[in-house]
């Protein structure tokens, strides 16, 4: 098993680096009020309005590399090798979850320290700390709905799939935009007051939502995981030699 | 043991350095505690590794604790949550016998509603599995790296001791600046603080200390100091909690930090009290 990650991490080491590097230079956005060195006062709304954008696109970027760790071993000859060992599909499906599970923390981690370091550099600045912790588990759980297409019908498939459930939901946004009532939004000012608020004030809805979803998260991981390992051997079939 | 002198000096400079990095997050970005703990956190792990990179200590997987070792040890990652509970429900009993004659008991409790109550709860265990890094910086210090040390080098109990008073003296700062745990403005301020700590750190490091032992892996400890720590911040009933509400700064916060932490300790020393027999069992059997 540990062979396996070790081997997917040699594999996609310039995925990681890439990310990585990506990661670190989107989170440079945060800093952005900072560059006009003659008025270094900055205040917290607009603090944390960068640091929702930032690290809403950190995870977004975060999500995409992750799934090119699936394209590695989309071959036939691998799939029935890894099938025929001791591992088993099992270990096969398992080391990209666990794959996943690690990168997800360490996008975590990267968008904390960043955040501390915001923190550490003005007093002004606000902790969206609340946020990452929300964007890290919408991650496990858009993982967990995605991986299981991606197994059984391959990356390209997969990513058909998400661009098709985004453009659903957008569309739907779309429509609701063109013809909902927008009353309750008031003015893009509202908006980013509501939603710096929310973020980083001590909203209840907000405490439901960060209760409830590490449990839902882990669930259907779990679950995404079991159904996966089912359709593996299907999804082989696909593969190109 | 072989290298006695340098294994010492590895302890010093872990610690002169987890500390100095400690002071300097207090005394130089004032007001960041409170903000902001996540660079502090990391000082012990940051001390660990600048500790092996000057001593040229080799980063050994094993000695590192950093594999999960989930296989049949399931259940030591899910003991923390009934070891904070139940401290935190004596603790509350405690503090109810204490001081309910004086406070009302929505005083003692951070929240109104059981249902916050519940949430409280729920969002303690559920953020200290998932973001178990927070402590992860502390632990990857403490218990993979000072704890080994000082048991290659002195008895196991000696050993707890030491860490334990290593460990609560590094809270030092945050307990003399934003008094952490216990308030402020008490009898022998900040030294009785230091004191309570230590001993507090002395008998929940020795519980943290089984979890590692018994896993060869830090995660557990990570996702039990995470969950003291976020039940305490944002718990059940909670000193830190019972102190802002209560709050005058004197001997009243200081009586019920000691009081609310103590179930832990005591919960802690039966774990100091396994971990010492273990050790003089091994020392038996290793004689023979």
């Amino acid at each position: 098993m540990r062979g396996l990650i070790y081997k997917d991490f040699l594999v996609n080491k310039w995925n990681f680096l890439m990310c990585f590097l990506t990661e670190c230079f989107m989170s440079f956005l945060l800093f952005a009020p900072y560059i006009d060195a003659d008025e270094p006062a900055i205040d917290s709304s607009l603090s944390a309005m960068f640091g929702i954008l930032s690290f809403s696109s950190i995870f977004f970027i975060n999500g995409g590399f992750e799934m090119n760790i699936f394209l590695s071993d989309e071959s036939k000859k691998w799939a029935y090798f890894v099938t025929s060992t001791p591992m088993r599909a099992e270990y096969q499906v398992q080391s990209k979850y666990w794959l996943i599970a690690i990168m997800s923390t360490l996008c975590m981690v990267l968008c904390g320290f960043f955040d501390a370091l915001n923190c550490c550099i003005t007093n002004d600045a606000v902790s969206v700390s609340a946020l990452i912790l929300l964007l890290f588990y919408i991650q496990i759980i858009v993982r967990s709905l995605e991986i299981p297409f991606i197994v059984r019908f391959g990356t390209n498939f997969g990513s058909y799939f998400k661009i098709a459930v985004f453009a659903l939901v957008g569309f739907g946004a779309l429509v609701y935009l063109l013809f909902g009532d927008l009353s309750h939004f008031g003015s893009m000012d509202d908006f980013w007051e509501w939603a710096i608020d929310f973020f980083s004030g001590d909203s209840k809805t907000l405490a439901v939502i960060i209760t409830t979803l590490p449990y839902v998260s882990s669930v259907m991981f779990y679950l995404s995981y079991k159904i996966s390992c089912r359709l593996y051997l299907k999804g082989a079939e696909h593969f190109e030699k | 043991m072989k290298n006695k002198g340098i294994e010492w000096l590895r302890v010093i400079i872990f610690t002169a350095i987890a500390n100095a990095i400690g002071l300097a997050y207090v005394y130089l970005l004032d007001d960041m505690i409170n903000k902001n703990s996540f660079f502090i956190m990391f000082a012990p792990t940051t001390a660990h590794i600048l500790t092996r990179l000057i001593t040229r200590e080799k980063f050994d997987t094993e000695e590192l604790m950093l594999h999960a070792h989930l296989k049949g040890n399931i259940k030591y990652y899910l003991y923390s949550i009934p070891f904070v509970l139940l401290s935190n429900l004596i603790s509350l009993i405690l503090i109810i016998a204490v001081y309910i004659d004086n406070y009302k008991l929505s005083d003692c409790l951070n929240s109104d509603t059981i249902t916050d109550l519940l949430i409280i709860v729920f969002l303690g265990i559920g953020i200290s599995f998932t973001a178990f890094f927070i402590c992860f910086g502390e632990e990857f210090g403490w218990r993979a790296y000072l704890t080994p040390k000082l048991e290659k080098l002195v008895p196991e109990p000696l050993a707890l001791v030491i860490s334990g008073i290593i460990w609560g003296m590094w809270h030092a700062p945050v307990i003399k600046s934003a008094g952490l745990n216990f308030g402020t403005g008490y009898k022998f301020f900040p030294y009785a603080g230091y004191i309570a700590m230590s001993i507090f750190a002395i008998f929940i490091g020795s519980f943290l200390t089984w979890l590692t032992k018994k896993t060869g892996s830090v995660y557990p400890a990570s996702i039990c100091h995470n969950l003291i720590d976020s039940l305490n911040l944002y718990g059940l009933l909670l000193p830190q909690k019972f102190i802002e509400k209560t709050y005058q700064p004197g001997q009243l916060s200081f009586n019920s930090g000691v009081v609310s932490m103590s179930s832990g300790a005591v919960m802690g020393a039966v774990f100091f009290v396994i971990l010492c027999i273990e050790s003089s069992k091994k020392r038996k059997s290793s004689k023979i």
